[in-house]
């Protein structure tokens, strides 16, 4: 069987606390409140005993690959956000990958690392098919201060649509 | 045995290393291959090493190095890419640079290097490495590939399997991989510890946390919470309890 993608799981906490260790801002478009002092702490601990930084005070990152990808959507150039009842959906446009986010309402968090944003775009249909209606697409770089809204399947095609060829023309731009 | 190359670091730095190497559990599963030799010597003997190495290879501040440096750990994972390769770099820019190649290093140590973070990096290697050639048979494990990588995820660690489309997402605590494939056609690879709940969930029944089969849902150790169905209700329910009967 062939992996297409994979995708790692955090809580919302530990993403937090990830993005302190990294001393980084928080991921633009993203769902994340302040993390408390108490909720780093168990967010760290959480994280150590899955062996993604180490246990010991100085707290190092170990994966590499969540290095790259907490750090490069921190640092995207820009994003687009799907806002639905049941889930918000992110995708940054990174220097050399894309990272697709997802924040179901329930809690935690998953990110899947790209090899473009127009691979994340298209694989935004995928996470897309799964939310519930209505759905609401923001994206302050591709979309200016417009907020596009989803009321049925067939409108969301419109709006990805619509934010594919906003990407594209920044893309053509910035070549 | 695992071969280990290590080239252009430091002699205070290759000392420390060895030091770390040489005191790590399972160090015996190690073989100094070289340590200080120039980058053409060390392509040179990876290339006469059969089966997977690790290569630990230091980023200097000098570009000329640096580039032979990076030249090294691409041609090192071409030829394989299950090669271990880890990066000793003094400039957080150079993380970039690094995983820029997309080879997915197998580790990334970050000045000022400490003999901790490098036993800690260097562990994780050798537990998978010994792991993969000693414990782990192909009947503990779901084995997929990734473009030329190879993934093996123990079904121990598998905690439900959803379908979505032409779709399957093979969930474990911290990552999610989606494959294409029907739910019929991996449930043939299953152990026995995994059950049908849904139309489109086959769950671990040791990443159970809770049933509730008046709201027809299941709660998982990480609080994921899975459906069920009509369907699946009375045989999910008798092998919960064989299960949790025996475990009692």
């Amino acid at each position: 069987m062939n992996a297409e993608t994979v995708s790692y799981r955090y809580t919302r906490a530990e993403l937090s606390a990830l993005l302190l260790l990294l001393h980084l801002n928080a991921l633009p478009g993203a769902p994340l409140p302040p993390i408390t002092e108490a909720d780093y702490r168990k967010a760290m601990d959480s994280l150590a005993d899955s062996g993604l930084v180490t246990p010991a005070a100085d707290r190092a990152i170990i994966d590499s690959l969540t290095t790259l990808i907490v750090s490069s959507a921190a640092r995207c150039r820009y994003y687009a956000r799907f806002d639905a009842p049941d889930r918000t959906i992110v995708i940054w446009r990174c220097p050399i990958m894309g990272v697709l986010g997802t924040f179901p309402a329930q809690g935690g968090c998953t990110l899947t690392p790209l090899g473009s944003f127009e691979e994340a775009l298209s694989v935004l249909g995928d996470a897309l098919a799964r939310c519930a209606f209505p759905v609401s697409a923001s994206s302050p770089a591709l979309l200016g201060e417009e907020t596009l809204s989803a009321a049925d399947e067939p409108q969301l095609n419109s709006v990805r649509a619509s934010l594919w060829h906003s990407a594209q023309a920044v893309e053509a731009k910035d070549k | 045995m695992l071969p280990v190359l290590i080239y252009d670091v430091d002699a205070s730095l290759r000392a420390m290393l060895l030091r770390v190497l040489k005191a790590l559990p399972g160090s015996s599963a190690l073989k100094i291959i070289s340590a200080g030799a120039s980058a053409e010597d060390t392509e040179r003997f990876s290339g006469a090493q059969d089966g997977i190495i690790l290569t630990i290879i230091g980023l200097s501040l000098h570009p000329d190095n640096r580039r032979r440096g990076l030249d090294l750990g691409r041609a090192i994972m071409r030829r394989n890419h299950d090669n271990y390769t880890v990066y000793c770099i003094h400039e957080l820019t150079d993380l970039e640079t690094v995983l820029a190649g997309c080879e997915r290093p197998a580790g990334i140590l970050l000045a000022p290097f400490s003999p901790e973070r490098i036993a800690s990096c260097l562990r994780r290697i050798v537990d998978e490495y010994v792991s993969l050639n000693e414990g782990n048979t192909d009947a503990s494990c779901l084995t997929l590939t990734s473009g030329a990588s190879t993934y093996r995820i123990p079904f121990d660690q598998i905690t439900y399997i959803e379908a979505l489309d032409k779709k399957l997402n093979i969930c474990t605590h911290r990552q999610t991989v989606t494959v294409r494939g029907t739910l019929a056609t991996l449930a043939d690879q299953l152990p026995e510890q995994f059950v049908r709940c849904h139309r489109s969930y086959v769950v671990n029944v040791r990443s159970i946390r809770q049933s509730d089969f008046s709201e027809m849902t299941l709660t998982l150790f990480d609080g994921d919470t899975l459906p069920i169905s009509r369907s699946s209700r009375n045989e999910l329910r008798q092998r919960l309890e064989s299960v949790w009967e025996v475990n009692a």
